[in-house]
């Protein structure tokens, strides 16, 4: 018995120390972006590399002075914070309604709402491309919230129908037999029980837009230019100025990380229900 | 009024519902039909002309030789050869990491829970940044992994100058970037299997290798379908982290289908022949994603 313990001891530190090692491969390119960002050029491709150094923040003062960068941080949020508001008014009522019995008609418009989802942005580009190119919309705002409502509203429909989905009818049916409508059991008593719901699609749909960029890269121009965009223009003929590249990057995915570790779990949840119906 | 409402929960009054339902929906599928189903249209329209916006007076329908020149395209063929490679080994690389990554990162105590945490972070990392991080990582000059090869008495690799090692380059950057993706719908599924199938295997003698077989994978199906879906769909038109590594090249070693067929519409102009090549893609991507699909709703 007590080799047993001991070899089931043996096994667990060295499954831990597996865990560890897995763990750290996975942060060490995000480990290495960050201390490239605080490294001076001459430290930075210092042969050998150099482990300990003295940390600058010379690279975010320039990235964050330079007018361009704080252009984009707000065009990246304005589309992307229209984008999501949007998604969320569609894709709230949508996900709720498909998660109930709509009937055959309501059924069909579901599944077509999850076809778009699987939709590559290539087949879209050219069309768009060509409309909004000949009214003269490329370079707009409001063009780019479209584009991007093409990815983000059919994924929201999705997480929020796995939501609603578990949310029990009976409650519903409560509220309807004390006096409320439809839309007022939807309103007041639905959309409350699935709030960490509508905070994960809200999460992921601005991510979604945050991330961005084949779109982006055909639709903006000088005035909506977004931030992975202007991520690469550290890359150029001379050269490539990985110090500033890096320091951008790590202020692009800052606000990602921190979402990322808060709503895995109901994610998960979200995209599984939406899977099972519609 | 009273009665109204009661009759209205007990059935009768189903057929109203089902209107204010449909109601709900429609907002959401006349916005995607405008801007999917009508796009596409108009893209299956352009993909029987031969249709070059450099050269506009030239424009007329050609019918289906948009499609047979694929057929001959030399390049094309290049193309859809890359993107299998491409796609079957991010996709088997990111599964089978996964699952062992979920394993690994299923059992109790409060240091795996933070390692869960911190392992998560890569998965929605923007994908242009995650490009241009592993091509300074992957730099055959100053690049870390090439330092740290040399630590171990290897010869500097040509990552990114190299075809072969470039498309590989590529495949580990996807499956860095989306391994933890999958490994949380795995988690999420190992985690709902209760104790009691091991403890009563525990006690007949399985091994825990006949556990995973007979017990893990089974169970956890809906969930490896659900992963899988996501992740073929998405990679067959990724786009962002290769344009950031390696644009295609060298010549056209990592220049995927979806890459390809931008480079036709907006390097070359030739419009027609490029959405061709997008429909070529689209229809793919649905029979894959459908057939996934619909067995996650059988198995459900």
């Amino acid at each position: 018995m007590s080799v047993r313990k001991y070899r089931k001891k043996a096994a667990n530190i060295l499954l831990t120390a597996l865990t560890i090692l897995l763990v750290l491969i996975a942060i060490f390119p995000l480990y290495w972006l960050l201390s490239t960002s605080m490294k001076t050029k001459a430290d930075a491709f210092a042969s050998p590399f150099k482990w300990i150094f003295v940390p600058s923040m010379d690279n975010y003062a320039a990235v964050i002075g330079s007018g361009e960068f704080l252009k984009c941080y707000g065009n990246s949020i304005i589309v992307a914070t229209v984008t999501t508001v949007l998604a969320l008014i569609f894709g709230l009522t949508a996900g709720y309604a498909l998660s109930r019995d709509t009937g055959r008609f309501g059924a069909a418009m579901g599944t077509g709402i999850i076809l778009a989802r699987m939709v590559p942005p290539m087949a879209l580009i050219i069309p768009f491309f060509v409309v909004f190119n000949t009214i003269g919309l490329t370079d707009n705002y409001f063009t780019l919230v479209l584009m991007y409502l093409t990815t983000v509203l059919p994924f929201v429909v999705w997480l929020m129908m796995g939501f609603f989905k578990g949310v029990p009818k009976e409650i519903e049916e409560a509220a309807l037999i004390d006096g409320c409508s439809r839309v007022q059991a939807f309103l007041r008593v639905s959309i409350p029980v699935v709030k960490p719901g509508v905070a994960t699609s809200a999460m992921f749909a601005f991510m979604m837009a945050w991330n961005e960029y084949f779109y982006a890269v055909i639709m903006t121009g000088n005035r909506t230019k977004t931030l992975t965009i202007y991520i690469q223009s550290f890359v150029n003929s001379s050269g490539t100025n990985w110090g500033l590249l890096c320091a951008a990057s790590v202020l692009v995915i800052l606000p990602i990380m921190i979402f990322t570790i808060f709503c895995q779990k109901s994610f998960v949840r979200g995209l599984m229900g939406g899977a099972v119906k519609g | 009024m009273k009665e109204a409402k009661d009759r209205r929960v007990h059935g009768r009054t189903v057929r109203r519902d089902d209107v204010s339902f449909s109601a709900l929906v429609a907002p959401a599928f006349i916005l995607l039909f405008v801007l999917t189903l009508i796009p596409i249209l108009f893209s299956l329209i352009i993909s029987f002309f031969n249709f070059k916006l450099t050269q506009l007076s030239s424009l007329s329908f050609c019918g289906l030789d948009n499609f047979v020149r694929a057929v001959g395209d030399k390049n094309f063929r290049s193309a859809v050869w890359t993107t299998i490679v491409q796609v079957v080994c991010t996709v088997t690389g990111q599964m089978v990491l996964g699952m062992a990554a979920a394993l690994l990162l299923s059992r109790e105590g409060r240091l795996v829970r933070v390692l869960r945490s911190l392992y998560i972070i890569p998965m929605m990392i923007t994908p242009i940044v995650t490009g241009m991080m592993f091509r300074m990582m992957f730099n055959a000059d100053m690049g870390i992994f090439n330092y740290l090869l040399s630590l171990v008495g290897v010869d500097p690799v040509n990552w990114l100058g190299n075809g072969r090692n470039a498309l590989i380059t590529v495949i580990v950057t996807d499956i860095w970037l989306s391994t933890p993706f999958v490994t949380m719908i795995l988690m999420a599924g190992v985690q709902s299997i209760s104790a009691d199938f091991y403890d009563a295997a525990a006690i007949d003698g399985v091994s825990s290798i006949q556990q995973f077989f007979y017990i893990t994978l089974p169970l956890i199906k809906p969930m490896i379908l659900l992963a899988l879906l996501f992740r073929t769909m998405d990679a067959i038109r990724r786009y962002d982290s290769i344009m950031a590594m390696t644009a295609g090249g060298p010549g056209t070693a990592t220049q995927t289908l979806n890459i390809y067929s931008y480079y036709q519409g907006f390097s070359y102009f030739n419009i027609g022949y490029s959405s061709a090549l997008s429909l070529i893609m689209l229809v793919v991507i649905f029979v894959i994603s459908m057939a996934l699909l619909k067995r996650i709703r059988e198995d459900s």
